[in-house]
């Protein structure tokens, strides 16, 4: 099955290179090493043994501590010039300021196979981001915070590059030095669509680690991996690295209806990195990616409604999902006299396309093809003091950005839809006055075209400042965020019908909505925190106001449409429905949400003796306007977000490793109660109900244990053996709370054995097969599920050399 | 045309009332009046049910439109609904009514015309014995529609 688009021949082309392209990388690995190796192996070696026992370091933490000690070892390495950009754009600071951080890094992101962002769920408290529909779907949910489609509630920075298009969030992983998650409202340094936190993903830099990595594998579903890299110091000042994957899996969900999986899956990308520290006051850092994504989806199957089961995804039309993506981000660190200014220049370019079987069933109701083309533009300034000892310090910012969103998504009706959706309404009203009499529609198919254009913008002023008093740390900031966007919109579709008691011929009848919409928000986002540090005690508090832009419905426009052409038919006949079942929308009505905002409110503590950490944390939110997804009522198959009243989230976070020898544990947990304090949605009285698909537990605990072989061993140096559980639940599908998921636990592990450079590895991702839930829809008066994908397990071949 | 007496002011309709009703009589009193202009009326409707009992419905609309011929108008009953049992409303046109026309009134007249609705020719509820009468603003209808009798009254909307 394959995606029939404008991205078919591209795909079609793509097909043979995407598999040369390891060889083109390793072609060029080995031009780097030839052409431009300028050290000698020794010098490799002994950086890449640095960089892994750094790594190494940072295993298994989840506190921030080690990566400051790796963040050591890395200047030890190469002698780092405070030039060199690191992490954060606002790196230094964030570090040591007041929030729930979990760290991920490289060794755990491997022992856990984790190839993308969403498997990090759990191993992050009370973060969660399903795993259904398909690589488009990225819905992050993180203290009962967050929404299916939209504006997401995290921002996403890839080595300082901010992610403007969430359909952008679930790409694959690889070569991924770590990843940070700032849980709880970040706005105030990093502005819209951060309410629920931030995800700081760093890649491998070349200035840090010198070699080549490779590595091929193999799983259930027919799963291929493979992945190539190289890094290299050009001299003592500039570094550049070549990095690309390759991944295809035949999927795991069967279609009944053709008998294929649904959800195949292809994907490649390639990554530059060059940076360059041009003097001792000066340093640059480029990365360049190019991604491409080729994928089935959707496994949806009906529940059945007398015995609750769910059944196979059957469905008859083109569903998947392709997308090709452009990222650049160019990064520079210049050190003045007595300040420090950083800058992130970057430019996204987002073609995607989404093909989908609407109704999910083997008849031809309607089918929706969504392509998108987005150019995004962002640049952000920070500036402070260059003295990082002072008491007094601070970071002030500027920031904007532009983006431009062209989308045409037209909406195919077919003869089903056409019969039950559009007609049995018309004509139940009309046999029952003119038995026998109906009206036709001629085409077999018709389409619903809308074509949308939307411009977003928006600027930034903010200003955080750390005071140091003694033991206490007081921490205060705020941010002037301004945005504005636009919506162009054209929808518009053409039928001819009859009406067999009075017409002989078919007759046409147009419809079109056309317009615009404007939205302009304001917003001032204040944040304060103090914390107490006593040895190995800290205590710390918060408040901090988080805020996710307002938007648009886009996605309903076919509903709108197809009630607006069923009304026109019905007028152009000369009658009208006296109790009308097709609801009129407003369009100035639901085409817009507004902004959601929210306090949140947060404490906890962290204790750190020797090898064992621990960590508490306490959080509350309110949150006013909050945008949730919600199904209109009727026979009408569209959704659209809306402002659900008010709601309040409160739990509880809890974080413990503990290290001792070659053993290492962690165990990560997370509470919410996330409950509508006022919604009523027009038809139902939702307060006091839960948020649906927000887990009230998120649970992860695993282990570690190493084996190091006797010195001279001829087989191994060493074995891993990790295993790990992860476990969701209960997860309420609907505002009413009546389905749910309850929890549900998974057990993953690997166990690898490294010889040299070389290492072999085995694992698996639910192991004993634990059957559940991850989405919930409506679609048509019928309830589908996607289910959890089963057992997978395979092989891994690495290498570092 | 359409609802044409929505859209304009009230000034410019006095001046088409005057000039579709009374500007004759304003020059020369046993001048007949002709209809120049559409109008559109509100009133009551009710259909007899064959069973003693009569379906009535308020605020129904009546539009009266000169004919492309002299001496014929057309009538649009909109969004009507004869029956109780009926859940839809029917827009139902009555071509080639012909009229006659005095210094007081016009008087309307037809019989076997087809109706238009939903799209075409009704001849199911062919219109017979149609008689009607305009006089001071006010409209009077009556009618068979097919099997069914109708009466109309309704005002002229200013």
């Amino acid at each position: 099955m394959h995606i029939q688009n404008e991205w078919d021949t591209f795909a079609a082309v793509m097909n043979y290179p995407i598999r040369a392209i390891i060889l083109t990388l390793l072609t060029c690995v080995s031009l780097f090493n030839t052409v431009l190796a300028q050290k000698s192996p020794t010098d490799l070696h002994f950086y890449t043994t640095v960089a892994e026992s750094a790594v190494e370091l940072a295993s298994n933490d989840t506190t921030g501590r080690a990566s400051k000690r790796l963040a050591r070892a890395e200047e030890r390495k190469i002698v780092i010039n405070p030039a060199i950009i690191t992490g954060y754009l606002k790196g230094g600071v964030v570090d040591e300021q007041v929030a729930s951080i979990t760290r991920v890094f490289m060794q755990r992101l491997e022992t856990e196979s984790v190839t993308a962002l969403k498997e990090l769920s759990a191993t992050v408290p009370n973060f969660y981001i399903p795993d259904y529909g398909s690589k488009m779907t990225s819905s992050v949910y993180v203290r009962g915070l967050g929404a299916r489609i939209d504006n997401p509630v995290v921002g996403m920075y890839v080595d300082g590059v901010s992610f403007l298009n969430k359909n952008n969030f679930d790409f694959d992983f690889y070569d991924i030095r770590s990843v940070d998650v700032l849980r709880g409202p970040q706005s105030t340094l990093f502005g819209r669509n951060t309410i629920g936190g931030v995800i700081n993903i760093t890649t491998i830099s070349p200035l840090v680690y010198q070699g080549t990595r490779a590595s091929v594998g193999y799983g259930n579903g027919n799963t291929f991996t493979a992945q190539a890299s190289h890094y290299r110091r050009i001299n003592g000042r500039a570094g550049v690295s070549l990095s690309g994957y390759y991944r295809s899996s035949d999927g795991f969900y069967k279609n009944d209806y053709s008998g294929d999986k649904s959800d195949w899956y292809k994907g490649a990308g390639i990554r530059i990195r060059g940076q360059w520290v041009k003097s001792d006051n000066l340093s640059f850092d480029n990365s360049f990616s190019i991604s491409w994504v080729d994928q089935g989806g959707f496994p949806y199957g009906k529940v059945d409604t007398l015995t609750g089961e769910v059944q196979n995804s059957n469905y008859n039309d083109l569903s998947g999902y392709s997308r090709f993506t452009i990222s650049e981000g160019f990064s520079y660190k210049r050190l003045l006299d007595k300040h420090v200014l950083t800058g992130v220049t970057s430019y996204q370019y987002t073609d995607d396309c989404m093909n989908m079987d609407q109704d999910f069933t083997p008849d031809s109701y309607f089918t929706l093809k969504q392509s998108q083309n987005e150019h995004a533009l962002s640049q952000d300034f920070v500036i402070k003091p260059k003295d990082g000892n002072r008491e007094w310090r601070w970071l002030s910012g500027v920031s904007g950005f532009f983006k431009y969103l062209k989308m045409d998504a037209p909406v195919t009706f077919k003869r089903d839809g056409i019969d039950r959706l559009i007609l049995a309404g018309a004509n139940k009203g009309l046999s029952s006055v003119f038995p026998g009499e109906e009206i036709k529609i001629e085409e077999n198919s018709f389409v619903i075209g809308s074509l949308f254009k939307t411009a977003i913008y928006g600027a930034a002023l903010y200003h955080q400042s750390y005071l140091k008093r003694g033991k206490w740390l007081f921490e205060a900031g705020a941010r002037l965020d301004y945005e504005g966007s636009g919506l162009e919109y054209d929808s518009n579709a053409a039928i001819h019908y009859l009406f067999t008691m009075t017409m002989s011929k078919y007759r046409e009848v147009k419809t079109i909505i056309k317009g615009n919409e404007r939205l302009n928000y304001l917003e001032i986002l204040p944040r304060a925190a103090a914390s107490y540090t006593s040895g190995q005690k800290r205590f710390f508090a918060s408040v901090s106001r988080g805020y996710k832009a307002g938007g648009y419905n886009t996605q309903l426009f076919s509903d709108i449409l197809q009630n607006q052409m069923m009304l026109d038919m019905m007028d152009d006949l000369g009658v009208h429905l006296s109790n009308s079942s097709y609801s009129l929308y407003s369009v100035a009505d639901v085409i817009t949400y507004k902004p959601e905002y929210c306090w949140n409110m947060e404490a906890g503590a962290s204790y750190n003796p020797g090898n064992l950490n621990l960590e508490l944390t306490f959080f509350d939110i309110l949150c006013n306007d909050q945008q949730l997804t919600v199904f209109p009522s009727g026979s009408s198959t569209g959704r659209m977000m809306t402002n659900a009243g008010k709601t309040r989230s409160y739990g509880t976070e809890v974080v413990i490793s503990y290290k001792k020898g070659n053993l290492r544990l962690s165990g990560e947990y997370g509470y919410t109660n996330a409950r509508f304090l006022k919604y009523d949605n027009g038809h139902s009285d939702f307060s006091g109900k839960y948020v649906p698909y927000v887990p009230q537990h998120t649970l992860s605990a695993g282990s570690d244990y190493t084996v190091i072989a006797k010195r001279g061993s001829r087989f191994f140096d060493k074995i891993l053996l990790h295993i790990d559980v992860k476990g969701f639940g209960k997860i309420y599908w609907n505002e009413s709370n009546s389905l749910d998921q309850p929890f549900y636990s998974m057990l993953n592990g690997s166990l690898s054995i490294h010889k040299g450079g070389v290492s072999l590895e085995a694992w698996g991702k639910n192991l004993t097969s634990s059957d559940y839930n991850t989405f919930y829809f409506l679609s048509m008066g019928n309830s589908f599920l996607q289910k959890g994908k089963p057992m997978q397990f395979g092989i891994s071949l690495k290498t570092n050399f | 045309m359409k609802n044409l007496f929505f859209l304009k002011n009230k000034s410019l309709f006095l001046a088409l009332l005057v000039t579709s009703f009374f500007a004759a009589s304003c020059e020369k009193e046993d001048k007949p009046l002709k209809l120049t202009e559409d109008g559109t009326y509100s009133g009551q409707l009710a259909v007899d049910q064959l069973d003693g009992t009569n379906y009535t419905s308020s605020n129904v609309l009546v539009k009266l439109t000169p004919a492309a011929t002299d001496g014929y108008v057309t009538i649009d009953m909109l969004q009507v609904s004869f029956s109780s049992k009926m859940p839809v409303k029917l827009d139902m046109k009555i071509q080639n009514v012909l009229y006659t026309s005095t210094s007081e009134k016009i008087t309307l007249s037809g019989n076997n015309i087809i109706p238009i609705a939903m799209g075409g020719e009704f001849p199911a509820y062919t219109i017979t014995n149609l008689t009607g009468e305009i006089k001071n603003g006010t409209l009077n209808l009556s009618m068979m529609c097919g099997s069914y009798p109708l009466t109309y009254s309704g005002t002229l909307l200013l």
